[in-house]
């Protein structure tokens, strides 16, 4: 049907249509800039903790009949790797939907992203958050949880002498671990460097029923200490 | 209304910028760019011309709703066009069925534009290269053929392709290339 631009004019009028506010465009605009921001901040914490994971798993040491496929696999942050593909590809989102986001190709905003998120978590780490969100998801994430002891569990034989799980009570003799397949373990050895809720690692032997007789006993991810101090407090 | 030639005079953006002030000076942005924006809805949808008439009723009061969302770095006529282009994408999928491709409403001059462009050696007359190509365009994939009418047939800059169907410029090139292949190995069958 033909429509005259004075009929359409007139439509217009007819139905009291009006602009839509600017403001309503700046804040959408905005908004997804915010998201943005958002996804390489969450992006540089899961690249916190993947360094961190990385850099302090000592599972190298005590499980060298392990095939380094193995162990990489055993030990992979996967969930942090996720984390950090998640947000990156959140952040490509929503940059490519700001007003001019479409002008660059996906590969660069997502490589963009990747860099930024990682020089990030590289800051994040310095300042010991990376350790302080892996351990606060241990302790309080089921889901991340599950998955930490998921991967633990290949290293669960006590039969061929290792053992890993969690100390959940310790006295100046003794200390009860139990492993990431669920059993429950008494371990003659003095404690002082270690704490309740902490993962560690076992070289040994089975003595008998739930008796482990161990030879080393590491934690799974060795505490960095305190981070250092910001720079300009540096002598 | 009796239309005043200072403001038809005027460029899109002072128009754009009256109109904000004044909606009867939408028509004259509306008579700037009608027959373009129906030619270029036909040209991608295969619609007839009374459906893509009534399309671009919706696309005129789509850009006077979002007036305000006009970014002054593009060129206006690549926002129109940008909101035409969603307009039909939206129109084809609320109708659930593929958009008419029939021939072309295309002219001589644009044809043989297309054929020389594309270095196509046909021995054809007019009347039958026109066919053979009008036809050769409504198969050719949307992806392309909204490229290739783009830039040989409503002859919009790389750029400007880039702004319309929000892709990267590079992206463009390479669609482009591709609809070209397409078309050239078409034309040979």
């Amino acid at each position: 049907m033909e429509h005259s631009g004075q009929e359409i004019l007139d439509k217009i009028k007819e139905q009291k249509i009006q602009p839509k506010k600017r403001w309503e465009f700046l804040f959408k605009n905005y908004f997804l800039w915010l998201a943005f921001a958002l996804a390489i901040i969450l992006g540089g914490l899961a690249s916190s903790a993947t360094i961190f994971v990385f850099k302090h798993v000592t599972w190298v040491e005590m499980a060298p009949g392990f095939s380094p496929l193995k162990r990489l696999w055993v030990n992979l942050p996967l969930f942090w790797l996720l984390s950090l593909l998640l947000f990156c590809f959140l952040a490509w989102y929503d940059f490519k939907n700001t007003k001019r986001g479409y002008k660059y190709h996906p590969l660069i905003i997502v490589s963009w992203s990747v860099v930024l998120s990682i020089a990030l978590g590289v800051a994040m780490y310095s300042l010991g958050l990376g350790q302080k969100l892996e351990d606060t998801f241990f302790r309080r994430v089921p889901l991340y949880k599950q998955m930490f002891r998921q991967g633990g569990r290949m290293l669960v034989e006590p039969d061929k002498g290792h053992l890993v799980g969690v100390i959940i009570s310790m006295n100046s003799d003794f200390i009860t671990i139990e492993d990431f397949r669920g059993r429950s373990w008494t371990i003659s050895t003095s404690t002082a460097e270690f704490q309740v809720g902490q993962r560690v690692m076992l070289i040994g032997r089975v003595e008998d029923g739930n008796n482990f007789i161990c030879e080393s006993i590491k934690p799974w991810l060795k505490n960095p200490g305190p981070p250092p101090p910001p720079m300009f407090f540096q002598p | 209304m009796v239309l005043n030639d200072d403001l038809a005079d005027k460029s899109d953006l002072e128009l754009v910028n009256l109109t904000l002030l004044d909606q009867e000076n939408f028509l004259y942005l509306m008579n700037r760019y009608e027959k373009k924006l129906l030619r270029f809805i036909q040209r991608i949808s295969g619609l007839n011309h009374d459906d893509a008439q009534d399309l671009l009723q919706e696309v005129f009061i789509k850009v006077y709703q979002n007036l305000n969302d006009f970014d002054k770095s593009l060129k206006f006529s690549s926002w129109l066009y940008r909101i035409t282009r969603n307009q039909v994408i939206s129109n084809y999928r609320k109708n659930k069925s593929r958009p008419q491709t029939s021939l072309f409403d295309f002219d001589l001059e644009s044809c043989e534009q297309l054929v020389s462009d594309f270095d196509i050696n046909q021995n054809l007359d007019q009347a039958l290269l026109r066919e053979k190509m009008a036809k050769i365009l409504a198969k050719l994939d949307s992806k392309y053929r909204e490229v290739v009418i783009l830039k040989y047939l409503e002859d919009r800059s790389y750029e400007e392709i880039s702004d319309i169907i929000k892709k990267p410029v590079s992206t463009v090139g390479t669609l482009l290339r591709r609809g070209k292949i397409e078309l050239q190995k078409e034309f040979r069958q």
